[in-house]
């Protein structure tokens, strides 16, 4: 038996928070102000398409019930409570600062495809010996992985409406990037208007919008 | 979102989207399977993986301290060299064994994305 | 001649899965950060990094800055 979990929240829920992906019932664990959402399998479910589904329908059930709420990576599975709580017995984990960004927002992804702008022209070199310059080299490609400036005249407009945003540019073909919107759900359609009339702001690059879904790109960074 | 809001994607689009997806799937359980027809390399490959994901994660600890000031512009230099030493080094072990450098960089799954 | 169609939402499959797939998989809180090896076929559960790695500049006391000059 292992003790599976969906997701992380901070208060009581707002009506009963039904079954897991197998029909187990769900229950919460709590410690520190903050409660894990686990149901009890007889092993580590395995990442086939149907039971992926079976978990996002479950964490989108429970976001209705939770004003905050972080969904759990697929596969999180513990021994037993003990282990849990340990974790989430650990400050550094995050976990308090992240469900407070969260709190009544929902994620939208948009995925930008079309051809790369060029690079800009090498920046001159920072001062400073090889090892510095190789460390800023490094910290500049991980800015650029961190960044989609084909879009920056959209993200600029939507800017109002984000809470939070999370750019992931990827390395090759035709999906350029990947941005994740943290948008307060009142505001959602504000939101969604503002992409509608973005069209021709975009330079023959196109922008495919999906969502809402719950935070699942806004939980605390799992390493240092 | 309503369905009139569905439109249907370009070809290359949908090629895309299916490699990303195949992408992303096959990151699910990453496995290093030691063919024992090949142990030697694969002993290699999984070593210097896992020193080039320690080397990463220290390189990425240096940016951001060098982004806070909290190391000095010796400490910045001392270890800009070293990481850069290091990594010449495993991507010369790794050419030894006919390894490519891509083929360090196998994921770790959940903590595998470091940049 | 308008513009081309810029912006698309989607309500297709082949998002859909991409997107759980992306949500599930790749994104969302982990706790238990293990990092699962296999050899010949067998699983052995490797590390749980996780709950071991933490930023030194966190945890040791900052070293006084004396220089010898």
């Amino acid at each position: 038996m292992i003790l599976y979990l969906y997701a992380l929240v901070d208060e009581e829920p707002a009506a009963p928070i039904g079954e897991g992906i197998e029909g187990e019932p769900l229950r919460l664990l709590r410690q520190n102000g903050i409660a894990a959402v686990v149901g009890d399998l007889a092993s580590r479910p395995a990442p086939d398409h149907e039971t992926l589904q079976a978990q996002d329908a479950v964490v989108r059930r429970l976001a209705e019930r939770f004003g905050a709420l972080l969904p759990a990576r697929f596969g999180e599975a513990f021994p037993d409570e003990t282990a849990l709580l340990q974790r989430l017995a650990d400050p550094s984990t995050g976990l308090a600062g992240a469900l407070a960004l969260v709190r009544g927002c929902v994620q939208m992804t948009l995925r930008v495809f079309g051809d790369p702008e060029p690079e800009p022209e090498t920046l001159p070199e920072p001062a400073g010996g090889p090892g510095k310059r190789y460390l800023e080299a490094q910290r500049r490609e991980m800015e650029r992985a961190r960044s989609i400036p084909e879009i920056d005249p959209l993200r600029e407009a939507l800017r109002p409406f984000l809470r939070a945003e999370r750019l992931e540019r990827h390395g090759e073909g035709r999906l350029l990037g990947t941005a994740y919107h943290l948008v307060p759900s009142g505001q959602t359609g504000a939101y969604l208007a503002i992409l509608e009339k973005a069209g021709e702001r975009l330079g023959g690059r196109r922008v495919a919008a999906s969502g809402p879904w719950p935070p699942y790109a806004f939980g605390p960074e799992p390493l240092p | 979102m309503s369905q009139n809001d569905a439109v249907r994607l370009e070809i290359e689009e949908l090629d895309a989207l299916r490699a990303e997806i195949e992408r992303q799937a096959a990151a699910v359980a990453p496995r290093w399977n030691a063919d024992p027809e090949e142990v030697q390399k694969s002993v290699a490959r999984l070593v210097l993986a896992l020193v080039e994901f320690l080397r990463k994660l220290m390189e990425k600890q240096a940016i951001r301290r060098m982004e806070a000031g909290t190391l000095t512009e010796e400490e910045v230099e001392n270890v800009g060299v070293a990481l850069m030493k290091l990594e010449e080094t495993l991507h010369d072990i790794a050419a030894r064994f006919g390894l490519a450098p891509e083929e360090l960089n196998l994921d770790l799954g959940p903590l595998g994305k470091l940049i | 001649m308008s513009p081309p169609e810029a912006l698309e939402l989607f309500d297709s499959s082949e998002t859909s899965l991409l997107d759980t797939v992306d949500n599930l998989l790749n994104k969302g809180v982990v706790l238990t950060g293990e990092v699962v090896i296999g050899l010949a076929g067998v699983d052995l559960i490797y590390l749980h990094l996780s709950a071991v790695l933490c930023a030194a500049d966190r945890v040791l006391p900052k070293k006084p800055k004396d220089r010898d000059e």
